[in-house]
């Protein structure tokens, strides 16, 4: 996003961040919706869709867990790979290419920072949940989720011409993030609550 | 590094995030109403808006 955002600010040029930001929502949206259906299809085959009120109750206790880190009641790490994405695609490969390269590499979630709780749980839910669709849906509805950021992102740039601005907008409003995040997560876990009791009371 | 952050950037920003939060809980609850599973898809919505930091 940092590198993305001046395309229009700066170069003024929108046709070419439209096109980029386009590139690197569909190259994102690709991955995760393959990536979603395959973590849900290894569910399925290792069987967990047969236990679906343990996976319940399970997403529903790891919802609550993250949505407390979020909002700073609980203090720990969560698993990832300290890393983010190489800007020097941008030299390399221009606009179009790179930004292709980072949906590609950014959407995936396993080999770049993860600083909020609800993309695991999201991958947990399509690991437990057993069901390829479902995966596929989740993973592919975060990423947008993620993409949108980068759409709006130009409503707050003013002149930086490197993209910190936004990011410095962003870093500065982090407490305000975090509790959306956890407003995501507990809305997600009441679903899971209203779903357990369905089907614990035969619904 | 210019990191100067215009006054303003942030009240958008959060403008924009009221909006994708109300947007989401309302179609997940519509949603929910069809199919409880469904109501899951625009909540994931949600928490990839505020997931910024990793972009």
């Amino acid at each position: 996003m940092g590198a993305l955002t001046p395309l229009v600010k700066v170069a003024r040029d929108w046709r070419t961040w439209g096109a980029a930001v386009s590139l690197y929502t569909l190259s994102g949206l690709g991955v995760t919706l393959a990536a979603g259906a395959g973590i849900g299809e290894l569910g399925h085959v290792a069987g967990l869709p047969g236990r679906p009120a343990f996976v319940l109750a399970a997403g529903l206790a790891i919802a609550l867990v993250l949505a407390a880190r979020e909002l700073g009641v609980l203090r720990f790490r969560l698993p990832e790979r300290p890393l983010q994405t190489e800007k020097v695609w941008m030299h390399q490969f221009g606009p179009l290419g790179a930004a292709t390269l980072w949906g590609l590499h950014l959407s995936l979630g396993f080999f770049t920072r993860v600083n909020y709780g609800g993309f695991w749980l999201l991958t947990l839910l399509a690991l437990g949940l057993g069901s390829p669709r479902l995966g596929a849906l989740l993973m592919g509805a975060h990423w947008l989720g993620k993409a949108l950021s980068v759409w709006v992102a130009p409503l707050a740039l003013r002149t930086s011409a490197d993209g910190s601005e936004v990011v410095g907008v962003w870093d500065t409003d982090a407490r305000h993030y975090r509790r959306v995040q956890a407003l995501g997560l507990l809305a997600a876990g009441a679903v899971l609550a209203v779903w357990l009791t369905t089907l614990v009371s035969g619904g | 590094m210019d990191t100067t952050v215009d006054s303003a950037g942030p009240d958008r920003l959060r403008a924009a995030s009221a909006v994708v939060a109300a947007t989401a809980l309302v179609t997940a609850a519509g949603a929910g109403a069809v199919d409880v599973r469904l109501a899951l898809v625009p909540l994931a919505v949600l928490l990839g808006w505020s997931h910024l930091h990793s972009v």
